[in-house]
């Protein structure tokens, strides 16, 4: 890896915490990809999917717990 | 400085996502479609994170419930949308139509994070204000560039 680049990650990492770290340490795996093509796209979709149903369970959850409405529009693949 | 931490998350993600150099395969040169979907998956943590972030700020009583509302339901409606555009990809094949289609997704995620208020989150400090919404308009960068590389595999 650059020396430059690894030195701005390292200073992000240390301005951010351990939530930064955690998604640094995600995205390590992402980026470093083993010999076989077919298991690398397996393993990000996976992980694209395991993200994005976190994200909406989570959203779904802290807007009931807030007392927020979910106002989520029909997306392209929805609409009629 | 908590607020500062919660909005700049994103900023390893850019960084690493954006920097080709960056995505490394063990004993070969990653394909076109391996990095259609590095992107794509990084595009899902990004937006994931900018959610974590949010809910921090919240937590921390920096801002109310009702001003991060907007930016958290955005984060929500990407993911329903990023969604399609990774069972588009899992098809494997970039024909046109599978590629219109993912440029109509990533413009729809593109007009989600436009539609946020003007000064989301109503942040006082204007560098904090600045890094929420540059960090809001990584997932936008990172969806252009998913979009990009899924076109040079079908070019």
């Amino acid at each position: 890896m650059n020396p430059q680049l690894l030195e701005e990650i390292v200073a992000l990492i240390v301005q951010l915490g351990p939530l930064a770290v955690d998604l640094f340490v995600k995205l390590e795996g992402l980026m470093n990809l083993g010999p076989n093509e077919k298991q690398n796209i397996a393993n990000a979709i996976a992980a694209a999917n395991q993200s994005d149903q976190d994200t909406v369970a989570r959203v779904v959850k802290w807007m009931a717990a807030n007392g927020q409405s979910v106002t989520f529009v029909p997306t392209p693949a929805t609409k009629s | 400085m908590r607020t500062q931490r919660a909005y700049r998350l994103t900023g390893v993600i850019f960084i690493l996502a954006l920097t080709a150099a960056c995505i490394h395969k063990t004993g070969g040169t990653v394909t076109p479609w391996e990095r259609v979907h590095t992107y794509n998956a990084a595009l899902a943590e990004a937006n994931n994170a900018v959610e974590q972030g949010a809910e921090i700020v919240v937590s921390s009583n920096l801002l109310s419930a009702p001003q991060a509302a907007p930016l958290i339901n955005m984060t929500g409606q990407v993911a329903m949308l990023h969604q399609q555009i990774t069972s588009i990809l899992a098809q494997g094949s970039a024909t046109q139509a599978n590629v219109a289609g993912v440029k109509s997704l990533v413009d729809a995620i593109k007009s989600s994070i436009a539609a946020l208020p003007p000064a989301a989150l109503g942040l006082k400090n204007p560098k904090s204000q600045q890094n929420f919404q540059q960090d809001v308009a990584n997932i936008g960068t990172l969806a252009d560039s998913l979009l990009t590389a899924l076109e040079a595999v079908g070019g």
